[in-house]
């Protein structure tokens, strides 16, 4: 019943250690997370459980964090979902892609756990 | 031999005149038909025509009129025999002499002989006239051609230019010149009238390969010249006729293209009437002329190599770590979070050693990933891919707010922090999170420098180009230096350790710390002063450093203060270098009516050979689109290199220059579009350039009423 309350969390990322430690420090901060390890994973997962927030990796096998962007925020039934990128390249013109797919929050490695924890609330606890 | 043409109809005044000339040992001709005279003097031209008026068969007036015109180029002088009481001088006023009584034979004498001297000096004045008119047009061809041969860098136009001012002063049959590009690298240009004959070709490449060998006192068998590979090229003006060997019994001149120090190459020209002196002369200086220009454009090709080369190492060296950078964020950043949950408490209490270890680990990962962004920061920005975002900007806030960030780390020291900024400050062109970078760097180093109870001044001060201390700076930084414009000065002193006079220049190399200095100590990567003069060159600004040991070290930074026309042409500046850099094309997208700059710009380009593509969208109107109501003319400049980009900037500076900034098109949007081709239409090209919407220059005082 309290899990039900919880708001959810979407993780995707090809890298498992980053997952994990996301994973930790939400589940820590009182919501319920879900992760996935690739594109396709994760988009079919986002589908599916409809999360409150989504972070994503860009480089990742399958689909990329810019298409999975774009496809959900193209799509009335998943664009309210914040969808926050973790990307290793601070390149603005990563940026200008991510304005463009409709990312909401940049961050970049390596970023730091309450940095992140932070952001969540702010897109979270607003609502 | 003198020939003296007589006109006279009298028989016995004939005589007696043949006589007296025979007498004075001169040839005499006698004729009175029109038709035979006119031949006569066109055959054989006398030096002296005597008339008599009162010839009947022809009409005088007329007659001198004719030959006046007919033969104007020839000197002949004409003495015309009048009847005592003659009045009418009118008709024969084109006679040089008129003799009233011949019979006085001394006069009749006197006459002649004066006449004919008079012709002498004129035969004399005209052919020096000649000589000089001839010398004259040497002398043009020689200036044009020199003047021509400074103005260009390029092998084979110089050249071309030699040849042509050869050609134009010589009017040679047939010329080859032979230049030496490198070891064994030799290139025959023949240019010559008429096609030649197979025998005849190898012939002059045989002939010129000895004269270089001769040149080069090169003793090596002749045999191995079939070994050398020489590009042959040959420009031939009639396809008809084909010379052959025999051209070399005409007339040749020959020099080798050398100077002091260096040679190129040699020429020579064959021509059928023989060179004078000054042909001679003509031809050794042009052919002096063109050996500095070739030097010089020689080594222009190898430092542009050169440069290449040395592009292309720092491209990789830049890209090599960025990718590395990269690649160690991911595994960083996964020991960062693990130990950040670590230390928390989240994991369970950890015991006080525990803790200690844990901390030492984070800090150090810390400074790894300190270090790692300031590598990948600097190759950015060297490698001018770091991306700014510059705007109006007031950088006192800016100064303020770094400053408070360090407020707790000061008063950790006990390090006062003063603030002595100019209130009524003008707005900068920044980004303010790279000013803010720079300010980072300076004050933190000024900190970690800065004793117990120390003091550290932040101070800002306008100041004129002409008043910066060039001595102060980097040698690459003067260009930077804009001497009639205004700047604004930050300055942070410390009265802090100071640095060693040899070491001061130091401190802006990377990687090049000052050994024994505090940063090992106090863990700094050692990459942020280079950094910081990078970003503060990124905006046209320069850094120094005043330093005495054990008083003070003053970083000081300018940058300029601007006006909209200056940031305009500054901003396209910094999109032009950043297209050579990236190898892109440019598209410039010019929204509104640019029919002035229209007209200097694109058109220009298209004279200067640059790849310029227009997409249509309607038949007649095919540079422009209307759509949202706007106007949009756009132009697609493909391949352009720093020179065309440089020749762009000129026009649209100079044209800015000229022009109300109301009469200026509203808008101009510089894009760099990687592969224009693959646009269908210009909607779609459009939408990419949006897309990529890399630079929009705006101009303000723009009229938006259009």
């Amino acid at each position: 019943m309290e899990n039900e309350l919880k708001k959810k969390i979407l993780i995707v990322d090809d890298e498992i250690d980053i997952v994990e430690t996301l994973k930790f420090i939400l589940e820590d901060a009182g919501y319920q997370c879900y992760c996935a390890f690739d594109g396709e994973e994760g988009l079919n997962l986002a589908r599916e459980i409809m999360p409150d927030l989504m972070i994503l990796d860009v480089m990742m096998p399958k689909i990329n964090g810019y298409k999975i962007s774009r496809l959900l925020k193209y799509d009335n039934k998943y664009k309210k979902i914040p969808i926050m990128m973790i990307t290793a390249r601070s390149q603005d013109e990563d940026k200008l892609i991510g304005e463009e797919t409709g990312v909401n929050e940049y961050i970049t490695k390596p970023f730091e756990l309450d940095f992140v924890v932070g952001k969540v609330n702010e897109y979270l606890k607003a609502e | 031999m003198i020939n003296i043409l007589l006109i006279v109809d009298n028989k016995e005044k004939r005589n007696v005149l043949s006589q007296i000339i025979l007498k004075m040992g001169y040839n005499v001709t006698c004729f009175v038909s029109e038709n035979e005279i006119l031949k006569l003097i066109s055959l054989n031209p006398p030096n002296l025509i005597i008339v008599d008026y009162d010839t009947k068969s022809i009409d005088i007036s007329l007659f001198l009129k004719k030959i006046k015109v007919q033969f104007k180029g020839d000197n002949f002088l004409i003495t015309t025999i009048v009847p005592k009481d003659f009045k009418n001088y009118e008709e024969i006023k084109l006679s040089d002499f008129v003799i009233n009584d011949f019979k006085d034979i001394n006069l009749l004498k006197q006459t002649i002989n004066s006449s004919l001297k008079i012709k002498n000096t004129l035969d004399s004045l005209s052919k020096n006239n000649q000589e000089l008119a001839l010398n004259l047009y040497q002398l043009d061809v020689m200036y044009n051609t020199s003047s021509k041969l400074a103005g260009t860098l390029d092998k084979t136009k110089l050249i071309d230019i030699m040849l042509d001012g050869l050609e134009k002063s010589l009017s040679f049959q047939l010329s080859f010149t032979l230049i030496y590009n490198a070891q064994d690298d030799l290139t025959l240009i023949i240019n010559s009238l008429h096609p030649l004959s197979k025998r005849f070709e190898q012939a002059i490449k045989l002939r010129a390969l000895l004269s270089y060998n001769n040149l080069f006192d090169k003793k090596e068998a002749l045999c191995e010249l079939d070994s050398y590979n020489i590009k042959t090229i040959k420009h031939v003006k009639h396809p008809f006729n084909e010379y052959d060997l025999n051209v070399f019994n005409n007339d040749s001149l020959f020099a080798p293209i050398a100077t002091e120090e260096k040679f190129f190459g040699l020429i020579e020209v064959f021509r059928e009437e023989e060179f004078s002196q000054e042909d001679v002369t003509c031809f050794q200086t042009i052919a002096k002329q063109v050996a500095l220009p070739l030097e010089s454009a020689i080594l222009y090709e190898e430092i542009k190599n050169a440069n290449i080369r040395l592009e292309q190492l720092e491209r990789l060296k830049s890209d090599f770590i960025s990718i590395v950078s990269h690649e160690l964020r991911t595994p960083l950043t996964a020991i960062k979070n693990s130990l950040e949950i670590v230390l928390n408490g989240k994991t369970g209490e950890l015991s006080s050693s525990g803790y200690k270890f844990m901390d030492m680990a984070k800090r150090n990962v810390e400074r790894l990933s300190g270090i790692i962004n300031d590598l990948l920061d600097l190759s950015k920005v060297e490698a001018g891919k770091m991306e700014f975002r510059f705007k109006k900007e007031n950088i006192n806030a800016t100064i303020e707010f770094v400053k408070n960030t360090f407020e707790n780390l000061a008063k950790e020291k006990n390090i006062k922090i003063k603030l002595n900024l100019l209130n009524d400050n003008p707005k900068l062109y920044i980004d303010s999170s790279r000013i803010e970078q720079i300010l980072t760097n300076l004050i933190s180093n000024a900190v970690k420098f800065t004793g117990e109870n120390g003091k550290i001044e932040i101070e800002t001060k306008i100041i004129e180009g002409e008043n910066i201390n060039e001595s102060l700076l980097y040698d690459q930084d003067i260009k930077f230096l804009n001497k009639k414009g205004q700047y604004y000065k930050i300055s942070i002193k410390d009265d802090g350790i100071g640095i060693d006079k040899d070491d001061i220049n130091k401190v802006f190399d990377k990687f090049r710390q000052i050994e024994n200095s505090l940063n090992r100590k106090t863990g700094g990567t050692g990459l942020g002063l280079p950094i910081a003069k990078q970003l503060v060159n990124a905006h046209n600004g320069f850094i120094w450093v005043e330093s005495k040991v054990n008083e003070y070290t003053k970083f000081s930074f300018c940058l300029p203060i601007l006006n909209d026309r200056e940031i305009f042409l500054l901003n396209l500046k910094r999109r032009f270098d950043n297209i050579v850099q990236n190898k892109q094309s440019l598209g410039i997208v010019l929204i509104s009516e640019p029919i002035e700059l229209e007209k200097s710009l694109i058109f220009d380009i298209k004279d200067k050979n640059l790849m310029l593509i227009r997409q249509k969208t309607h038949e007649e109107n095919n540079f422009y689109f209307e759509d949202n109501k706007m106007k949009y003319y756009y132009t697609l400049i493909n391949n352009a290199d720093k020179f065309a980009l440089d020749f762009i900037l000129k026009k649209i500076e100079t044209h800015i220059k000229n022009t109300e900034l109301n009469n200026f098109c509203d808008k101009i949007i510089f894009s760099s579009v990687l592969y224009p081709n693959e646009c269908d239409n210009i909607s779609d090209l459009l939408n990419k350039i949006m897309y990529k919407n890399v630079g929009e220059i705006e101009i303000e005082g723009k009229n938006n009423g259009k």
